[in-house]
């Protein structure tokens, strides 16, 4: 009978062994649930698509500056209200049929239509989009873009993939516009694309293939990265931090990301609809003891908005954060909790937290897990009443972070509703002048700050395992990669 | 065959209940499919709820769930909403079966004659060292086996790829790992069998009738022994061949072990609904396979084929 079992076993293993990969091949982290770019917010599916789809505009991987993309020039005027594409010239799908300013606007039209349910339809909601046709003096056509208030980020915001165009005769799932075309796709095993032969700038694209690997487990990608068999993960595993720098320093530089994580005060009941109390348990908490206790890996924030964000000037931190009062005596004899979503890391940070709240306030804090979904369901459902939350903003602009607070915003899941705050952002959204809006903002950040809402503990950093011979891979706070840019180092540069 | 047929009107019964509860324990379980770090504006959650018919009575979306069911067609999933659960279930069962089945060739080579050896040598050495083994190997967790056979084969000798990797060699460390706990508790279950066997008064008096010993052992010895084996085996192996996550998270392979997990955590309701039947279609049908063979061992089980 064994023998017959394993008879069968070998007649079976070619029909389970997967294909064998080719060019680039990465470990891609959580398994990509949609390819369509319009219709996933996921970080790990931008990843993907941004090799299969390409924006008007794409980044400048060192400075994240937008540069031309798809549009071989853009500009824009009153203040980032108005803005002007104008098109290369024979522009093709992947599958070589030709597209132009008509199809931009119709992937817009597309993604703004409620029925379409792409999850960034607010980003044109209010646009009024016109395209011109191409002719002697715009052989590519042009389109103009207008908002009702600035969009000084829009250009930025062409390169994510939920802009991209996408075509009408072919699923965006199969057919793009980017460096690289689709050649299979297995859920949860791996992603094969290969060279867009019809990509407008085919001819820079040096790397032939990209395998994208589901590959979960950190563990797992680290071990793949070390055997030299995956040239990009984008997260090493918490333990091996340590070890990766003293071993690795060449491939596993912790940088800067453009994500806060920070407590978020359910404060529609007792006991943090008092504004004492929270600012009692705000003071309480010292990011800095955190940053510490942690491995000094992440850096303590007193903010909720990056420190790296460009051309931003934080709002002093409220006095009564750094010099804090004594405990108000409602604080005592209340029953709290403290929810996170399951991991390792939000259970160190738990446990710290705890530490802290009992050394400085004398006050018992129960710590409640969830797994991913019901924890969420929870803050939605304001069933809390402090909770551990992180954000990771969209475009390097302080409103991505700012605007999630408004009273209006599904993602405030505080109970907080604060007419000043949201008239700040109101005013910010509408201001031309650039000065003038970070002013607005900062002052917005302040008022969130001081009314002890939210408590900044870390802003996190990028964990990615890079191969020193890749080329054209560099870290940013966005994680932007742009694939068709790389190449692997010559021998001799190595 | 009235056994038989009972049994299948059985395993169809069973099919439906273990349906219906997957249905309302996932609809019960808080959060939803569309729940994400970033809320989806209220208009277009409307709008994917009702393409996927989450906005009717919960009877029309069982009724419409046990309809599909019944032709094979779980619908699309609700996280890979391109993709058809039938589709992903066609993608990772290949993947599971060539795993568990190494696995489980492996553990009957290992474990059923290691056993057996055990028995011989009762009470000397060798009973004494597989006994030690199998207790270690069974409270070992596996991604501690798995990690040192990674350590030792992939990153010492360089023999096999750490994870994912193509060929048979990427099998190779994921079917050792999954097969030796198995293989241990095989040995033990034969060990105490064939001792049973052994003690009672079969075996001697084939010897006293002049039989050979190896004769004896085949005959006398494995065949009866084999019965409790058998009745191991049909479960163990539909758990062995549906997958095991610890294994395929820790070599990233895309069975559907990690399916069945991420699909209940992902409330992906229709993927999750489609694994389970799945499994439990295979954990019915090997047990039946298991009792078909233990009645043609053992005539003392009611037959399924009389």
């Amino acid at each position: 009978m064994t023998l017959r079992v394993l008879a069968l076993l070998l007649a079976l293993l070619p029909l389970a062994c997967r294909e064998a990969p080719r060019g680039l091949v990465v470990a891609n982290g959580d398994d990509v649930s949609l390819l369509h770019p319009q219709r996933t917010a996921s970080v790990s599916d931008a990843r993907v698509l941004q090799a299969l789809h390409t924006g008007l505009t794409r980044l400048d991987p060192q400075t994240l500056a937008p540069m031309p993309g798809l549009a071989e020039r853009f500009e824009s005027a009153q203040g980032g209200r108005q803005w002007t594409f104008w098109l290369r010239p024979q522009l093709q799908w992947s599958d070589g049929q030709p597209f132009g300013v008509e199809d931009v606007a119709r992937s817009w039209r597309q993604l703004v239509d409620p029925a379409f349910g792409a999850p960034y339809a607010s980003w044109l909601q209010d646009a009024e989009v016109q395209a011109f046709a191409a002719d002697e003096g715009q052989p590519g056509g042009r389109l103009e873009v207008r908002f009702p208030a600035p969009q000084p980020a829009f250009a930025e915001m062409c390169a994510f993939p939920a802009l991209a165009p996408v075509p009408a005769h072919a699923p965006a799932e199969q057919v793009g516009s980017g460096p690289y075309r689709l050649v299979s796709r297995k859920v949860r095993d791996r992603i094969v694309v290969e060279h867009n032969p019809f990509y407008w700038d085919a001819a820079r694209v040096e790397i032939l293939a990209i395998d994208f690997l589901t590959v979960e487990s950190q563990v797992t990608a680290l071990n793949l990265f070390l055997a030299g068999d995956v040239a990009y993960a984008p997260n090493a595993p918490e333990l091996a931090v340590e070890a990766l720098r003293e071993q690795r320093a060449d491939s596993f530089q912790p940088s800067p990301q453009f994500a806060s994580t920070f407590l978020r005060f359910q404060v529609t009941e007792p006991p943090f609809d008092s504004l004492e109390v929270r600012r009692a348990f705000a003071a309480a908490v010292d990011p800095v003891a955190m940053s510490v206790a942690l491995g000094e890996l992440r850096p303590a924030a007193w903010h909720l908005v990056p420190p790296d964000t460009p051309g931003w000037t934080p709002p002093p931190v409220p006095a009564w954060r750094t010099n804090p009062s004594e405990a108000p005596a409602s604080v005592a004899g209340t029953r709290y909790e403290y929810l996170y979503n399951s991991s390792e890391l939000n259970r160190s940070v738990a446990e710290v937290l705890q530490a802290q709240w009992r050394a400085a306030l004398d006050v018992e804090v129960a710590l409640t897990n969830q797994e991913w979904k019901s924890f969420l369901a929870a803050q939605r459902g304001l069933e809390y009443q402090v909770s551990r939350s992180s954000w990771i903003g969209d475009y390097l602009d302080p409103i991505s972070f700012l605007e999630i607070f408004t009273s209006e915003s599904g993602n405030n899941r505080t109970g907080w509703k604060d007419e000043i705050f949201d008239g700040l952002i109101e005013q910010a959204r509408g201001e031309v002048d650039a000065k003038a809006r970070a002013l607005l903002l900062r002052e917005a950040e302040r008022r969130l700050l001081d009314q002890a809402v939210i408590v900044p503990l870390y802003h996190e950093v990028s964990l990615e395992l890079i191969d020193p011979r890749l080329e054209g891979l560099h870290r940013n706070l966005r994680g932007y990669i742009d694939w068709g840019r790389l190449r692997w180092r010559e021998e001799a540069d190595a | 065959m009235t056994a038989l047929l009972r049994r299948l009107l059985a395993l169809a019964i069973t099919l439906w209940a273990v349906h219906l509860a997957t249905f309302v324990l996932l609809r019960a379980a808080k959060g939803g499919p569309f729940d994400e770090a970033r809320s989806l504006p209220p208009e277009v959650e409307a709008q994917l709820r009702a393409e996927f018919y989450l906005d009717e009575p919960l009877l029309q979306q069982y009724l419409r769930a046990a309809g599909g069911a019944l032709r094979g067609d779980f619908g699309p999933s609700l996280r890979y909403r391109d993709v058809r659960v039938t589709e992903i279930l066609a993608d990772a069962l290949p993947i599971s079966l060539g795993l568990g089945l190494g696995a489980l060739g492996l553990a009957l080579a290992i474990g059923i004659p290691a056993g057996l050896w055990a028995a011989s040598a009762r009470r000397r050495a060798a009973d004494g060292v597989i006994r030690a083994l199998a207790t270690l190997l069974l409270s070992v967790p596996n991604f501690v086996i798995a990690g040192l056979a990674i350590a030792w084969f992939s990153f010492g000798l360089g023999w096999f790829p750490p994870a994912g990797g193509h060929g048979w060699t990427a099998f190779v460390l994921p079917c050792v790992c999954l097969a030796l706990p198995t293989a241990a508790q095989l040995a033990r279950l034969a060990r105490s069998a064939a001792l049973e066997v052994l003690d009672g008064e079969g075996p001697r008096a084939a010897l006293a009738r002049g039989l050979a010993p190896g004769r004896v052992r085949s005959r006398h010895v494995l065949k009866p022994a084999l019965a409790p084996l058998l009745a191991f085996l049909g479960p163990t192996s539909a758990a062995l061949l549906t997958g095991s996550l610890v294994i395929e998270q820790v070599f990233a392979l895309p069975g559907l072990g990690t399916h069945f997990v991420q699909a209940a955590l992902n409330r992906d309701y229709t993927l999750a609904v489609g694994i389970t039947v799945c499994y439990t279609a295979l954990l019915g049908t090997l047990t039946l396979l298991a009792d078909w063979a233990m009645s043609r061992v053992d005539p003392r089980v009611e037959a399924l084929s009389g």
